[in-house]
């Protein structure tokens, strides 16, 4: 996928918001202004995690994208220690427990103490155990001589 | 439930009436005088304590039915009472007595135990189940014409104007009559007796006191007694809530079990090493509601990573692997570490299946799974043993022979203490690990004395061990702050979980009593002597635990404790499980 440059995606960005109420009140066919995918995404990139929790409420579209692994990837490394292993080697992990999404919002997110969306870089010992936790919770939903059995609240 | 009970600390005759008041029944002399109670400012003989019990229910019962029934005239009766005489209550039976003949009780709805009377105080009568009798004490002025009326005009509103006012807490507006037109009772020797109502602390201390002295009727096979008590406990742990209740349930039910020689043979509820379905699910849900067992598994994992720092082919021997559940998270991070996973080697052990499946080679397979989803060159062998002694070098040999030698690590968690349970069992096991020689020996166990030879200190132990456990299951009921599953973790199933060790500990001896925890400074006392030296478990396995509690939810009561390289996790000050490392001793 190609990349836009920064600046003149966020230019587009704001002008299209503004031109999206603008749309809206007309009744075009589609309210949501016609980002390509491209800018979308570099759009959300930047946003932080709330942002792109709400995005993904938008529509189907939006959702997609929101969710997009690479984006969550991007937010887990934002704060990340440095772990000592490759990123690909990180990524081939983790995507195959469920993603990065998933390690942020069910191990990672219940870390951040307040929601006041103060950046906090996450410590080493806290990705470890987040990953952990991940491998833990994959491994009981894998279908086996239990069957299925659901995480408990506790983690 | 309420019982009245002159608060022996406050009122002046407490304990300071003189005795020479009492000449027929002598109180009780110091020697046998119960400690616990004691304390409280009550002397009861030890020996009385069944006795004392029963008529304390007999006397809620008469003050009960009395409070029911209010609707007699009073004023006819008020005539009867002034010839009443308070007896010292810090006299417990005595005072019992005279409170139980002033109101006739009826006869008691619990079949009391025939005690035999006891030989220093004759004025006692037994109990009898068709109707209680008390031989007219020479001392009360109680005058049995008025028995017939006594019931009805309320609780021994005769003995003090004021316990007929606490039984105001219960009863409805009629004894509230009775009680402000009760006639002021003549000069006694103790004046009238404040009381007070019991709370719910108190009924606690009497239940554990109850709990004691039960089981120290075991240990002294005074079955009677101890008979007496265990239904004596189940009414008080009926006023307690929480986890209290449950405790006392399960620690009455087991001491019914001892007392009755109710040992079901191994099975399910009796035995916990049993590897069942049932066992599994439990243990399932008990690994998911408290941190206990992920605390036992991060910091084990993290040493064994540590130790096998590297290396290219590693080789892990878990002697209870259950199912398996510790394993992922070490093959994730072995998948993480920087320059690749090495290949990995897991030697499974768990016991022969009731129902012949086959349950290791499915544990085995899942994980085979989970390992080829991360990328993770895996090998398992499942071994079947009856008993870790049954292991023998051999059986974890690496048959391979590739050119690298293997790094082993040896995995135990909670599956020591049951070698106890035989003799030269450990031994054996201490033994072959030394043939193995593994590079990191991990052990976790539960840090506690269950193992003493006198019942009643492993009782006292037991007691204060899982009335911790189960406060810590209590305290962490507290609002999620993950994405909320579905439901509610199930507590009940965990509750059963620890309760099965306490029925192994209470009721069951010899080979079947299994659960035989011993401390951490014990297991160090056996690890030295058997040749292995202890491996410090680092500030990077603290750490983990610490992050895992953090990210507990409802886990502001739990501490993390680092004691001479070995971890401790517990509940307040309380330690519960503790892992160590350990690693053959150079020659």
């Amino acid at each position: 996928m190609k990349r836009a440059s920064s600046s003149s995606s966020s230019s587009s960005s704001s002008s299209s918001s503004s031109s999206s109420k603008k749309l809206k009140s007309e009744e075009s066919p589609s309210p949501i202004p016609d980002l390509t995918e491209d800018l979308l995404y570099e759009v959300l990139r930047r946003a932080d995690e709330r942002t792109l929790g709400a995005a993904a409420c938008v529509s189907s579209r939006w959702r997609r994208l929101a969710q997009d692994e690479r984006i969550w990837e991007a937010v887990c490394l934002r704060h990340w220690a440095a772990l000592g292993c490759a990123p690909c080697q990180l990524r081939s992990v983790v995507m195959a427990l469920g993603g990065f999404r998933k390690l942020y919002v069910s191990y990672l997110a219940p870390t951040v103490p307040t929601r006041s969306g103060r950046r906090r870089r996450w410590s080493r010992d806290e990705l470890q155990m987040s990953l952990s936790m991940l491998s833990v919770g994959f491994f009981g939903m894998m279908g086996g001589p239990m069957g299925k059995f659901p995480p408990g609240k506790g983690i | 439930m309420k019982r009245e009970y002159p608060d022996s600390g406050t009122s002046s005759s407490g304990g300071a009436a003189p005795k020479g008041k009492h000449p027929a029944s002598a109180p009780p002399s110091e020697e046998d005088v119960d400690e616990l109670l004691a304390a409280l400012g009550y002397k009861v003989r030890s020996s009385d304590m069944a006795d004392v019990a029963q008529k304390l229910e007999q006397l809620e019962m008469a003050m009960e039915m009395g409070a029911a029934a209010s609707t007699a005239p009073v004023s006819d009766d008020m005539a009867f009472f002034p010839e009443t005489v308070h007896y010292n209550p810090s006299d417990l039976s005595t005072w019992l007595d005279s409170m139980l003949s002033e109101l006739n009780t009826p006869p008691p709805p619990l079949p009391p135990p025939p005690m035999p009377p006891p030989p220093s105080v004759p004025s006692f009568a037994p109990a009898e189940s068709s109707s209680v009798n008390f031989d007219p004490n020479p001392i009360s002025q109680s005058d049995p014409s008025r028995e017939r009326k006594r019931m009805r005009t309320g609780s021994g509103s005769g003995s003090c104007s004021s316990s007929s006012s606490s039984s105001l807490g219960r009863g409805g507006a009629g004894t509230t009559t009775i009680g402000s037109e009760s006639i002021e009772p003549a000069p006694v020797a103790t004046p009238g007796l404040p009381v007070v109502v019991v709370d719910p602390q108190e009924a606690g201390v009497r239940l554990v006191h109850a709990l004691l002295a039960c089981a120290e009727a075991v240990q002294q096979d005074n079955l009677k007694a101890a008979d007496a008590l265990v239904k004596q406990i189940s009414l008080l742990a009926s006023s307690q809530g929480g986890a209290m209740r449950k405790v006392a349930t399960y620690f009455s039910e087991a001491l019914a079990r001892r007392i009755y020689r109710l040992r079901p043979p191994v099975g399910p509820i009796s035995d916990p090493s049993t590897f069942d379905s049932f066992a599994d699910l439990l243990h399932m849900h008990f690994y998911e509601t408290c941190p206990y067992l992920k605390f036992a598994h991060f910091t084990a994992n993290q040493a064994i990573l540590e130790a096998f720092a590297g290396c290219k082919r590693v080789h892990v021997v878990d002697f209870g692997i259950k199912q398996g559940m510790q394993w992922p998270a070490l093959l994730q991070a072995l998948a993480l570490r920087p320059g690749g996973p090495p290949s990995f080697r897991l030697t499974g052990v768990g016991p022969p299946q009731p129902d012949n499946s086959d349950a290791l080679q499915q544990v085995g397979l899942k994980l085979a799974q989970f390992a080829h989803t991360i990328r993770v060159d895996f090998k398992y062998r499942g071994l079947v043993a009856n008993s870790l002694a049954d292991i023998e070098p051999y059986m974890l040999e690496d048959e391979s022979g590739d050119g690298e030698p293997e790094a082993v690590a040896i995995n135990s968690v909670c599956e020591l203490h049951g070698l106890l349970a035989r003799p030269g069992e450990l031994d054996k096991v201490y033994h072959t690990v030394q043939k193995v020689k593994p590079k990191i020996f991990t052990v976790v166990e539960q840090e506690a004395n269950h193992n003493s030879g006198s019942f009643l200190d492993r009782f006292t132990e037991a007691l204060h061990y899982y009335s911790t456990m189960f406060d810590s299951l209590e305290g962490s009921n507290g609002s999620p702050t993950e994405p909320p599953s579905p439901g509610q973790p199930d507590h009940v199933m965990s509750e059963l979980y620890l309760g099965r060790q306490i029925f192994n500990i209470v009721a069951c001896e010899g080979p079947d009593r299994t659960e035989r925890h011993e401390t951490l400074a014990q297991w160090r006392r056996r690890f030295s002597q058997a040749g292995f030296d202890p491996v410090h478990l680092g500030s990077n396995a603290y750490k983990q635990a610490s992050t895992l509690l953090a990210l507990f939810a409802g886990g502001d009561g739990y501490r993390v404790e680092e004691k001479d390289g070995c971890l401790t996790l517990g509940w307040h000050t309380r330690s519960l499980i503790a892992t160590s490392a350990w690693r053959v001793m150079a020659a």
